[in-house]
């Protein structure tokens, strides 16, 4: 068996347009997250003496790692001033005055404002606000407990579990993992390339008339049509965890530092409600574990549905086009509070962030469970049920008849 | 003209080409039908009153109507100054019925086109932005035609599906070769490529015809010779032209468009001569720089996409200041007719040599020993195109006592609403303790941006309206980078279960994918609602406007006529309010139909379970209490008072003399 998969998968996926098209969308992904750079950070001003991006990494060596006492003092004794001296807008707006780090001292305030004292407000802060959560959700808890409200108080009760304790330790460089949680581009590529791959799997057969063919070998029928399904599985797997590799090494190069990706995933403000408590890295994994599920089960009903037609066109636009679908009611519900809307849909698994960056339930049979784990238990059973349909509706070979009725 | 029938009738009937493009086109007209909601819906829903001022500015804004729009603002404003005084004359006995009946006729005249005028006064503020290329015209019809300004999903895979198999149906059998030996092989190929690209265009143009008729019969297009500065898309737009002349230059292009992706889809398919590889190519050259690319240099590239984006080459630049440093941003740089010539002609090459390439691939006196070579040229075109993509850069409500003006109680809470604090608490009534109404620990907690904006409660449930603004994602430069989503939450008293029932994006400028958007402004009411109550057939959200009344099933909207100064009350189907004249006023919403009380004139009131409780300013402020139908009018107190409320138990009464409490228990 591991022979069959291994001769479908250089069969179906080992071809020269595949590749090209690999090599051509990585690239288009490496050069739209060095636009996301160019586009977004205030550090691309150069290597000058004063430019922020010189300035940002000699001051960042200071307030770097555990933020204390000493470090925020430090860094309000900057920063107190120049607000002063900027508040009443009358301060000087010379470019090159020498008194200055960057040559200006709006410049210097914005930069500190934006890349130290904002991010080391929150960071402060943090550990707090989640201790009203968790304290308010305590409260709830013993409150819900006493109306006899039982899904109301283990929700508390979840609550209460993850937002305790929750802290940001240390001060580090956030923008890039900001930027990089935040990437979508690379979810179309991957789409688009395992569509395309999909997309041949019993089509290229079909139309050449090998399906026909593979019937009277002992090893076609359903075996190759299991071997296809895991080529397949194989394949969308190593698409979507290449691009989610290939998105981390991208915003590390474009933004030249890996620094921020030990900092727990709350730390991104976007990420304050986050239903998890781990780390970016940790998340970036659990992110690229979570895209696989998604592509895994969207590629399947591709399979599916390509089952039934002789040629590629019509499958490759009804799969283009019920991708799109879910990609244009995933975009559009992602913010919503009807949190089934986001479960069904795999394309939320792919973009991930609107389950894992917000703390919210299902109740399944009055227990409260994370968006994101009903996402994934969703996904693997619409996987197997199209891995099932696959299996089952393709041709039995005449092999198997006689073996069976013997 | 033999091959060309037979061809057209393989393409086109037996692939079923003709049948995919009227597929699209019927879908494409339900869809729009359905789907269509104004870009202004006050222009819309006051198109009467509207129109009236139109008759009056039609045109250029002259100084002449400038002054007169100005004195119209004051006549307003004094016509409701004298209505409010000649009502209060009149109820206390000053005037007679005859005097104020013609003097409010004569107010009246005045502010018989009100909401036409606010909404030609915002017109008029935009115009004053730049009175020398912005006219006075309704703009719906216009706005509405030229608001395709995303990708047509539908178009773009009809063309995918009509272009790809005009090749590849050969070379998947491989009739390709059989064909060369024929001696009409060039002509065979010539009438697949001029089918092709004729069905593609007409598609496009049926698309854009049925557009225009939409528009044409839905709202109108009057004054097709104004500027297209005076639509609000073109705002910014420095390019002199006519409405007319940017609908047929946008048609032209997108028509344009059309053919090239279809031509591009014929020579990928020569080249690859692969189904898949043919659409996947196609869908990437368009799709990638569709959502990788900023939107300003999408109209740099010699690709199908700028121009199915046609609306695009005529706006104007647009920029945003940097949320942090304060400096301006370019978010569009406008594209000078020069630059879309000189892009229109480039494609128009490529588009000429792609055909004649796709031609010569199909003739019999075909070169040989090349074979070894496509490969590479096919990759060669895979790399052209996507480096060139690829950027740099519902409860029951049976019986509902409902009184804008105050908060209810239950049996088991009252609803109190902090000032201080812009929050609302829930009072246990037995033992006094108070509790968030919304109790999501995460409420407030990590962002300022949400709150409660109402409460309706009916028994066992309190609905509340929360509204949170959040950011897509935290950049600079992006325009449409928040929005604001309004949600009515379901909360049972007893069980403390909450259920979200109606939810809406309110703002009208919207992100997917990183491509900005727009809508209509349909929901954008939400945002100043301050009130709001329903039953099992519809929503009606109070703002300071009037009340919109949002279908439950459809989530059609319509805005009601009912002036909300003063309290409104809703029975489950009934809304009573205080009309112009000061009378007591029921509205059915079955019905849709108004009813005053002629004799009931009110200063303030409240309704009850019992009936209508109300300060009447005839019998000097007298509190009365009458049936839900105006009937059996009768004093409760003769003491005059300031204001009457019901809480679901209590009827509370302000006294004018000392401002103490009086209360009733009906």
């Amino acid at each position: 068996m591991i022979h069959l998969i291994r001769y479908e998968f250089i069969k179906q996926f080992c071809k020269r347009s595949l590749l090209a098209l690999f090599v051509v969308f990585s690239i288009a992904n490496l050069f739209k997250i060095y636009g996301e750079y160019r586009s977004y950070s205030y550090l691309t001003d150069g290597s000058g003496e004063g430019s922020w991006h010189t300035v940002h990494w000699q001051l960042y060596e200071d307030y770097k790692g555990e933020i204390t006492w000493e470090k925020m003092d430090h860094l309000l004794a900057i920063y107190q001033p120049l607000m002063e001296a900027t508040s009443d807008m009358t301060a000087s707006t010379a470019t090159d005055d020498p008194n200055t780090m960057t040559g200006n001292l709006y410049s210097d305030r914005n930069l500190l404002d934006k890349y130290f004292v904002e991010p080391m407000e929150y960071f402060h802060e943090y550990s707090g606000r989640s201790e009203q959560v968790a304290d308010k959700a305590r409260q709830n808890a013993a409150l819900y407990a006493k109306q006899g409200a039982i899904y109301k108080q283990r929700e508390s009760g979840v609550i209460y579990h993850l937002y305790t304790g929750r802290i940001i330790p240390a001060f580090a460089y956030r923008e890039m993992c900001n930027y990089y949680l935040n990437y979508d581009f690379s979810i179309v590529l991957t789409l688009m390339l395992s569509l395309y791959g999909v997309i041949g799997t019993f089509v290229s057969e079909k139309e050449t008339q090998m399906d026909m063919l593979l019937l009277v070998s002992p090893n076609g029928g359903r075996k190759t049509t299991l071997a296809k399904i895991f080529a397949v599985t194989i394949f969308l797997f190593l698409t979507s965890l290449w691009f989610s590799l290939l998105d981390l090494i991208g915003f590390a190069a474009s933004f030249q530092t890996f620094e921020g990706l030990a900092l727990p995933v709350f730390a991104i403000p976007n990420f304050a409600e986050a239903s998890v408590n781990i780390s970016i890295f940790q998340y970036a994994l659990l992110s690229a574990a979570l895209k696989c599920v998604g592509v895994w089960v969207i590629g399947l009903f591709w399979l599916l549905i390509s089952m039934f037609w002789k040629n590629a066109l019509l499958p490759f636009v009804i799969n283009f086009a019920l991708c799109i679908g879910l990609t244009v009611s995933g975009a559009a519900c992602a913010h919503s509070n009807f949190f089934w809307m986001k479960v069904v849909n795999p394309y939320s698994l792919l973009t991930n962030r609107g389950l894992l960056g917000k703390t919210e339930f299902v109740n399944l049979g009055g227990f409260p469970v994370l968006t994101w784990q009903v996402a994934v238990w969703f996904a693997f059973i619409a996987g197997l049920v199209a891995f099932s349909a696959v299996y089952f509706l393709s041709a039995e070979n005449y092999h198997r008849c006689i073996r069976r009725t013997k | 003209m033999s091959i060309l029938s037979y061809e057209w009738k393989k393409l086109m009937v037996l692939q079923r080409g003709l049948l995919y493009i009227l597929i699209v086109l019927l879908v494409s007209t339900v869809w729009l039908t359905v789907t269509d909601r104004p870009q202004n819906s006050a222009m819309e829903e006051y198109s009467d009153e509207y129109q009236w001022y139109l008759e009056r500015l039609d045109g250029a804004c002259t100084e002449e109507k400038a002054v007169w729009l100005e004195q119209e603002a004051q006549d307003i404003t004094e016509a409701h100054r004298i209505c409010d005084e000649l009502q209060e004359s009149y109820y206390s006995g000053k005037i007679t019925k005859e005097h104020y009946e013609e003097q409010i006729a004569e107010a009246g005249r005045v502010l018989a086109h009100e909401h036409g005028f606010e909404v030609a006064y915002q017109q008029y503020l935009y115009i004053c932005e730049n009175t020398k290329n912005r006219n006075f015209l309704n703009t719906n019809g216009w706005q509405g035609l030229f608001s395709a300004q995303t990708l047509d999903f539908p178009l773009f895979l009809t063309i995918l599906i009509l272009a790809t198999p005009v090749f590849c149906s050969e070379y998947s059998c491989q009739m390709d070769a059989l064909l060369r030996t024929a001696t009409q092989s060039r002509k065979s190929a010539r009438c697949k490529v001029v089918i092709a690209l004729c069905a593609v265009f007409v598609l496009c143009a049926g698309l854009h015809l049925i557009r225009f008729v939409f528009f044409a019969i839905k709202y109108g297009l009057p004054h097709g010779g104004y500027p297209i500065q005076s639509i609000a898309c073109f705002g910014d737009s420095t390019k002199n032209m006519s409405l007319w002349v940017a609908y047929i230059i946008v048609t032209v292009l997108r028509c344009f468009g059309s053919v090239y992706l279809a031509t591009l889809l014929l020579f990928t398919s020569v080249l690859v001569k692969k189904y898949a590889l043919t659409v996947v190519i196609g869908a990437a050259s368009t799709l990638i720089p569709y959502i990788g690319l900023a939107r300003q240099l999408c109209y740099h590239l010699p690709l199908p996409l700028p121009f199915l984006l046609a609306t695009g080459f005529l706006k104007g630049s647009s920029v945003v200041e940097d949320s942090l440093t304060g400096e301006t941003i370019v978010t569009f740089s406008e594209r000078s007719l020069q630059q879309l010539l000189a892009l229109l002609g480039l494609s128009a090459v490529c588009c000429v040599l792609m055909t004649w390439w796709a031609l010569r691939q199909n003739t019999n006196c075909w070169q040989s020993g090349r074979k070894s070579h496509r490969r590479w040229e096919a990759a060669a075109l895979i790399l052209l195109l996507l480096f060139s993509a690829s950027g740099c850069s519902s409860g029951k409500s049976a019986r509902v006592v409902f009184n804008s003006s105050s908060l209810s109680v239950s049996e088991t809470y009252n609803v109190i609403f902090d000032q201080q604090m812009q929050t609302y608490y829930l009072e246990n009534r037995t033992t006094g303790a108070m509790m968030d109404l919304n109790r999501s620990p995460l409420f407030r907690a990590f962002s300022d941006g949400e709150s409660i904006k109402a409460v309706y409660m009916n028994s066992p449930y309190i609905y509340y309206m929360t509204s949170y603004t959040e950011q897509y994602v935290d950049r600079v430069g992006t325009y449409n980078s928040t929005f604001t989503q309004v949600s009515i939450v379901q909360f049972n008293m007893e069980t403390f279960e909450e259920q979200v029932i109606f939810e809406k994006i309110t703002d009208s400028g919207r992100s997917l994918l990183g491509i900005d958007y727009t809508v209509g402004d349909t929901w954008m009411f939400l945002q100043n609602c301050h009130n709001f109550f329903f039953n099992d057939d519809s929503f009606f959200f109070i703002t300071n406007d009037g009340i919109t009344e949002v279908d439950s099933t459809m989530q059609h909207t319509q805005m009601l006529d009912i002036p909300t100064k003063g309290n409104i009350a809703f029975d489950g189907r009934t809304i009573y309010f205080i009309n112009e004249n000061s009378l007591l006023t029921a509205y059915d919403t079955k019905t849709h139909r108004e009813k005053p009380f002629q004799n009931i004139v009110v200063y303030d009131f409240c309704l009850t379970d019992q009936g209508v409780y109300f300060i009447n300013p005839m019998d000097s402020d007298s509190v009365y209490l009458c049936g839900k139908d105006g009937t059996g009018s009768q004093k409760i107190s003769n003491d005059p008072a300031l204001s009457v409320d019901y809480n679901g138990e209590k009827v509370t009464v302000i006294l004018k003399s000392d401002g103490k409490e009086m209360v009733f228990e009906p």
